[in-house]
């Protein structure tokens, strides 16, 4: 694939589309005209600053019919709205591909570095849960842009379950393996946090991660 | 996905960049390569470098610990260098304690703290 040609005819496109909805300021048209589609990092970093500019400067309530007119312009290739997802959750390669999922859809949502770690790492700690207790399951990305920008990760699965899950968000209760450290820790970088568990029926983690520029 | 992260030695230091994203086998891996090493070799000093590294959680984060203990039984002292601001914030809102393993801004202030044992007393 020509990379390189495919960039040129991308960024005047994202550009001008852009351009006929909102004010671009010269450092925003500079992250544009300069992106490279083959970098996962340039693009996620300049999907999470159009984002901002429109939420900043045209309303969090144009963020979606914009980024919808952004993919109509260049084809869908860099899919800037952001969707719900759900993921498989059966073993290692699932939990690498969740992270880098999360990372992914939290920059299309706007968030910056720290916030895309911090949805990024919550995702990793309840995904190698299931791995490790309920062998299967899986971890829902539900988006939201108004009122609040947000994300949710949600982890489900149908396995031993916790028998006492206040003893375990306490800290009163330290398993060997570390469940109750990385439950904590999800609880402590998340904004909204709700753990339902049924021993023997399984249990179901939802985090929400809120983006920092409106929160 | 890669199945090993290579081992660098240098001198009398081991020295891990890690490029990868992480996965739980390719860590195990990593530590028993590491203490294979050492066993052959004895090293004053295992580095790892975890500036690419975009996500740290607290099960890997462990992982290094025990790996930074078992080259302590073994003679070697260990510097994780690199960690970026996103993951420190990460792991201490976490509740994660860094005192498991020893710590450098980046590469090479792990290795002259290594080089230079008197530097590091300040």
């Amino acid at each position: 694939m020509l990379g390189s040609r495919t960039d040129s005819d991308i960024a005047p496109k994202l550009l001008a589309a852009l351009e006929a909805s909102v004010t671009v300021p010269a450092r925003l048209r500079q992250e544009i005209l300069n992106f490279s589609t083959s970098n996962r990092e340039q693009v996620e970093n300049l999907a999470a600053s159009i984002v901002r500019h429109i939420s900043l400067f045209a309303g969090a309530e144009n963020i979606l019919p914009i980024l919808s007119k952004l993919d109509q312009a260049t084809g869908g290739m860099l899919s800037l709205v952001p969707r719900d997802e759900k993921l498989r959750i059966e073993n290692e390669a699932s939990l690498v591909v969740a992270r880098r999922a999360a990372i992914t859809l939290a920059a299309k949502l706007g968030f910056g570095p720290v916030e895309r770690t911090k949805v990024a790492t919550a995702v990793s700690e309840l995904a190698r849960n299931i791995v490790m207790y309920a062998q299967t399951g899986e971890i829902r990305f539900s988006v939201s842009l108004t009122p609040r920008i947000g994300l949710a990760v949600e982890a489900r699965d149908s396995g031993p379950g916790i028998a006492d899950t206040e003893k375990i968000l306490s800290g009163s209760f330290r398993s060997k393996t570390g469940l109750g450290m990385g439950l904590r820790g999800v609880k402590s970088i998340s904004q909204d946090f709700q753990l339902q568990s049924t021993p023997g029926q399984g249990t179901r983690v939802k985090a929400i991660f809120y983006s920092p520029i409106q929160r | 996905m890669i199945d090993r992260i290579p081992i660098l030695r240098i001198r009398d230091l081991l020295l891990v960049s890690i490029q990868a994203d992480l996965h739980d086998i390719l860590v195990e891996q990593l530590q028993s390569d590491i203490l294979k090493e050492l066993e052959r070799k004895s090293a004053q000093g295992l580095v790892l470098d975890i500036s690419a590294l975009l996500v740290l959680d607290t099960y890997t984060a462990r992982a290094f610990v025990h790996t930074a203990q078992m080259a302590r039984l073994m003679g070697t002292r260990t510097i994780v260098s690199g960690m970026t601001p996103a993951i420190a914030l990460t792991l201490t809102e976490m509740g994660f304690s860094a005192s498991g393993f020893e710590t450098a801004l980046d590469l090479e202030s792990a290795l002259s703290a290594l080089s230079h044992p008197d530097l590091t007393d300040a």
